[in-house]
């Protein structure tokens, strides 16, 4: 059992090469290659389970048996503790149900054989990151990681702007990744070593300037690759061109080894760093994330794009939660990245599968897509109500367990910052809810445009994995109490746990890792939601059937209603209009004119991007900042990630101690 | 020793200056190689002693006030260095298809994604 | 459905950095060297990483007699066990293949990775490439077209500069250097390339040094400086001195890509399964089986397999990356 770490972690690796010998022959053969190395490392991973969470063990294993000696830890060793082994099974999940979807949404392309070479690459050096207890491996592995990730974006380069994409997000994630290395190498310049074990023992007592920096530039190199603030348009260009699958990858597993080298950063390596300003960074450092992340998405007019800033704005969400410092809060902060990946994957392969069928992406042009393919809209309502927070899904449990976390954080410290946080986390919820409508309302719903009549169902293949995270997003908001004693619990008591995992690691002794326990109010029945949401949703279907004839017959007949002295009707500018007025409306408002003459239209659809026209309206001067913001000159970005970098080694000089 | 670490700092802001002002593709990858360049610099004086030789027990050289470098930088250096030129093959490639697909080299041109 | 139009203020326009773009940068380019310099002075200050806590000439005679009691970091350890536990001279190789070989395996992981993401990114996709054969044959017939006009219209400019020579000298001067330029132009277009003599003389005579030079420090890494990765590129080197010798054309028939490329994953496979043989066996992973009086063991077979690998991978790259020289010149 000490050996399955390790081997699977090769296993994924093997695969890749495997298949890059074999898969050029036979496509089926590289295939099942590929199937049996992401199966073979998600059982490996599963057998764990018991021995890690349920038995608080931590297995250290030291690579070529060089364990340590003269109480100094000099080879490289896996430490694998329950918050280790819980990411590891989140990587193993999403690269299963990734590369099931690959299988047939990639059947058209070519060159395969590297696709897959490259995808089990990415799979294993992730999975070699988080079970990994050295701190310059975890350097490597994101190495590796980000190589197959920019050449995974660029995969199918004659989309428009894939390899654009790609060369910005490998100048920025380069700059990302020197951080890492410079700060690794203050780390072993003060301490001599380079285990993240004995760099959690030897830290309290040698922390001068350098430390300090090295942290900084911990922390901007792992929020680079989580894509925090400023490096969320880093996410959104290589998400809007990646294959979908990838996308999956990127947002479900990529982000989580910058969270998971941010928990392990200040709960573990720092963890004697002064509590309260290092809180501040990390939630700061969310909120922001989370609020601008979410207002960008009302701009976008690709369906993938506006996914990725939904993506980047939930990872806000757990690094707040994580921020927070408390049990509960690291124990939302995981839940939350657990079913970002679970319900994003979703969101990510709905929006592949509505590629892949109808060829595009745009939201404009896009719509009535539900008439086509009704089980995908079913999977996309799944993810959508995950994500905006509706019972009884996932996305409704952890954010009522971040809402309370940080609420008691602000009662506890008396800090008006993280009555803030709530704040906003609860108004990107209701923003998150807004956004959705209206890409169900663009994609789905609506009227749909006369090329698109022919547009088939997606295939089995690409349904069967979107059904398996849409079936764990229910399972997992119905059973959370379950899922939080039995892994949350542990892997936040493992995080929280340092002396264990120091104890284990340097002296070989076997100590054992508690789950933490928290009050969690406000219990709630999730099956009276249930009832609730069904008796919801037959009373908006009865409204509707028994409303329809009218407005059909309405429309048939092109008839004006009676009701035309009623309201006299106004346009944008408070000039009354009528009949006579309405050739003095400008084009551009005309579409509007419905909503303010009081007669019946023939057209009264209402776009997408239309939806909340007047919200933008109001709110231009900040929508237009940011639009320009993202300006997609790399130049830029890499100015963002020089200026972030400063402004957090300020701060850290200034304020942590 | 000193020194070292200023040039090793001094460079890496260098090529994040390049990458950060100048707008030609190409000069944005020499920037990312210079940066490389510096945080290697930067390992490889860690572990350096004052009057420490090479960690080799070549016959014959190893006298009475022998006193060796750390081998553990240099080891990580050779790592990081093949880093840096697999980062700079992978985006001189990337360099090369965009010349194809745009026709230019200027960032400010290259821009499709934006907003 | 009517078409969306952008709300007017979000209309994209030409964004030039401006000079508010220049001072952040360098006001944060300036904090970032600040702290750089009192980084600097700090790690100046502090104590070495490694500070002579080993006696080396004492372990030179007798290996295993070493103590750890004044280790002062994970390197005093290493050296203090290297004679005695492996049996490399050079102690970085021993770090790099032995202590620290799960860093080396991930490395060369990259270099396959970077391999594989050069293939996917300068690949023609399939329908592109029928399209650009379609073109190609176009321009190589417009071309030819072209040569033949340009070369009359050459001689036709050759004779009308002979009967105004004296008159004009300068421009005269002007106009022959420039028809010079576009004849030998037009005649390149219609020969392919000699490389020059003097190149090709140079690369037949590095060629051998390059590759036994490359050869000769893959295999004595475990003793002088040296080892898998320096050796393997010099070897690699091997390619590119074809190239610049002669020429594409020779390149491609001289080495077979699909070979290279599945010689690197044999050789990647291989390193895995050395270091693997100790997992199946029980023990633990690239344990080091084999320490003997021969002074082959795991280590040493792990560099071989690792030159061998660079060797072929950064062969393969070249070869990619020249090869794209190539459909550009024949454009």
């Amino acid at each position: 059992m000490e050996n399955l770490p390790i081997l699977s972690i090769m296993a994924l690796f093997m695969g890749a090469f495997l298949n890059s010998l074999v898969g050029r022959r036979s496509r089926a053969a590289g295939n099942a290659v590929v199937l049996i190395a992401m199966g073979a490392a998600f059982c490996m991973m599963a057998a764990l389970v018991p021995a890690v969470f349920f038995g608080g063990q931590t297995i250290c294993y030291w690579l070529g048996g060089w364990a340590p000696d003269g109480g100094w830890a000099y080879g490289i060793g896996l430490e694998v503790d329950a918050l280790s082994l819980f990411f590891g099974l989140i990587v193993t999940i999403a690269v299963l149900v990734s590369g099931i979807y690959s299988f047939t949404y990639m059947k058209e392309d070519d060159s395969q054989v590297n696709f897959y070479t490259l995808f089990l690459m990415l799979s294993g050096s992730v999975l070699g990151l988080v079970l990994s207890g050295d701190l310059f491996n975890v350097f490597v592995m994101v190495e590796i990681m980000t190589f197959s990730a920019v050449a995974l974006t660029a995969f199918r380069n004659e989309y428009e702007g894939a390899l654009e994409g790609a060369f910005k997000y490998l100048v920025v994630g380069s700059i990302g990744s020197t951080c890492i290395l410079v700060g690794t190498i203050l780390v072993y310049a003060n301490l001599h070593t380079l285990n993240m074990a004995q760099i959690a023992a030897l830290a309290p007592a040698n922390m001068n300037m350098t430390m300090v920096a090295a942290f900084a530039f911990l922390f901007v190199g792992f929020a680079t690759k989580a894509f925090l603030f400023p490096f969320q348009p880093l996410a959104a260009d290589a998400h809007a061109v990646a294959p979908a699958s990838i996308s999956l990858m990127i947002s479900g597993v990529l982000t989580k080894c910058g969270v998971y080298g941010i928990i392990r950063l200040c709960y573990g390596l720092f963890q004697n760093m002064d509590e309260r300003s290092v809180g501040y960074l990390v939630t700061g450092f969310g909120m922001v994330t989370m609020f601008i992340c979410v207002t960008m998405a009302f701009n976008q007019h690709n369906f993938k794009r506006l996914l990725a800033f939904h993506s980047i704005s939930q990872v806000g969400y757990v690094i707040t939660a994580i921020g927070a410092g408390t049990a509960m809060g690291l124990s939302a902060g995981l839940f939350h990245a657990v079913n970002h990946t679970l319900f994003k994957g979703l969101l990510f392969l709905v929006a592949g599968a509505v590629q892949h069928q109808s060829g595009s992406l745009d939201l404009d042009d896009l719509g009535g897509l539900s008439k086509n393919m009704p089980r995908t809209t079913v999977l996309f309502l799944i993810g959508a109500a995950s994500i905006s927070g509706l019972p009884p899904f996932n996305g409704f449990a952890s954010k009522w367990m971040i809402y309370q976390a940080l609420f008691e954080k602000a009662a506890q410290s008396g800090d008006f910052f993280y009555v803030l946080a709530c704040l906003t986390a609860l108004i990107t919820s209701v923003l998150t809810l807004a956004s959705f409508i209206k890409v169900a309302q663009s994609v789905f719903f609506g009227q749909r445009r006369a090329k698109y009549a022919q547009v088939k169902e997606s295939p089995l293949g690409m349904r069967l994995p979107m059904w398996v995270l849409a079936a764990l997003c229910a399972l997992l908001g119905i059973f959370y109490r379950a899922f939080a004693a039995g892994f949350l619990n542990p892997a936040a008591g493992a995080a929280l746990g340092v002396d264990a995992y120091i104890a284990n690691a340097l002296t070989g002794e076997s100590v054992l890792t508690e789950p933490v326990s928290y009050w969690a109010i406000g219990s709630w029945n999730p099956l009276v939601w249930l009832i609730l949401l069904v008796l919801a949703t037959c009373a908006v279907a009865l409204v509707s059937v028994t409303n329809k004839p009218r407005v059909r017959e309405a429309c048939a007949e092109g008839s004006v209603s009676q009701s035309a002295e009623s309201v006299v009707p106004v346009t944008m500018d408070g000039v009354p209009a009528g009949g006579s007025a309405s050739e003095s409306v400008p084009p551009e408002e005309a579409k509007y004119e419905p909503f303010f003459s009081g007669e019946e239209s023939e057209y009264s659809q209402v776009g997408g991007s239309d939806l909340f026209w007047g919200f933008k309206e109001n709110c231009r001067k900040y929508f237009a900042f940011w639009h320009k913001w993202h300006s997609g000159v790399v130049n830029d970005y890499a100015l963002y990630a020089v200026v972030c970098l400063a402004a957090v080694l300020l701060y850290c000089a200034a304020f942590v101690k | 020793m000193t020194f070292n670490y200023i040039c090793a700092f001094a460079f890496i802001v260098l090529g994040l200056y390049c990458i950060v002002a100048k707008h030609n593709l190409f000069k944005i990858v020499i920037g990312m190689s210079v940066v490389d360049y510096g945080a290697n610099l930067l390992i490889v004086s860690i572990g350096a002693t004052n009057g420490g030789t090479a960690p080799i027990y070549t016959a014959g050289e190893i006298g009475a006030g022998t006193v060796f470098v750390d081998p553990i930088p240099q080891a990580l250096t050779l790592t990081s260095i093949v880093i840096g030129a697999c980062v700079t093959a992978m985006a001189l490639s990337l360099v090369i298809k965009l010349y194809q697909q745009y026709g230019t080299l200027d960032t400010r041109e290259i821009r499709r994604l934006h907003g | 459905m009517l078409n969306y139009q952008e709300p007017a203020f979000l209309t994209v326009e030409e964004n030039e950095q401006g000079a508010k773009g220049r001072l952040w940068g360098l006001l944060a380019l300036g904090t970032i060297l600040l702290f750089g310099i009192v980084c600097a002075v700090r790690l100046g200050a502090l104590a070495p990483t490694f500070d002579g806590a080993v006696d080396v000439a004492a372990l030179e005679q007798n290996p295993t007699a070493y103590t750890l009691d004044r280790a002062d970091g994970a390197a005093a350890v290493i050296v203090a066990k290297n004679l005695a536990e492996t049996a490399a001279k050079n102690i970085c190789f021993s770090v790099v293949f032995n202590f620290r070989g799960y860093d080396t395996m991930g490395e060369s992981f990259i270099l396959i990775a970077a391999l594989a993401g050069s293939l996917c990114i300068l690949r023609t996709p399939k329908k592109a490439a029928q399209k650009k054969a379609g073109e190609l044959t176009q321009k190589a017939q417009l071309q030819s077209a072209e040569a033949e006009n340009t070369a009359a219209a050459i001689r036709a400019q050759e004779q009308v500069a002979a009967a105004s020579a004296p008159a004009q000298e300068h421009g005269a001067a002007g106009e022959v250097s420039q028809e010079q330029i576009r004849k030998e132009a037009a005649e390149q277009t219609r020969r392919p390339r000699l490389r020059s003599i003097v190149v090709r003389c140079c690369a037949n005579l590095f060629l051998p040094l390059a590759i036994t030079f490359g050869g000769y420090v893959i295999l004595h890494g475990d003793s002088s400086p040296g080892g898998g990765f320096q050796g393997g590129v010099l070897v690699a080197s091997a390619v590119l001195l074809v190239f610049l010798g002669y020429g594409t054309k020779k390149l491609s028939t001289t080495f077979r890509m699909g070979f290279l490329h599945d010689s690197e994953t044999v050789a990647e496979l291989l390193y895995i399964a050395i270091g693997l043989i100790g997992v199946l066996v029980g023990l633990d992973f690239a344990w080091n089986f084999m320490i003997d009086t021969l002074s082959v063991e795991t280590a040493v077979l792990m560099n071989n397999a690792v030159g061998y690998h660079v060797m072929t991978g950064i062969g393969c790259l070249l070869i990619m990356m020249l090869g794209m020289l190539s459909t550009s010149e024949e454009e």
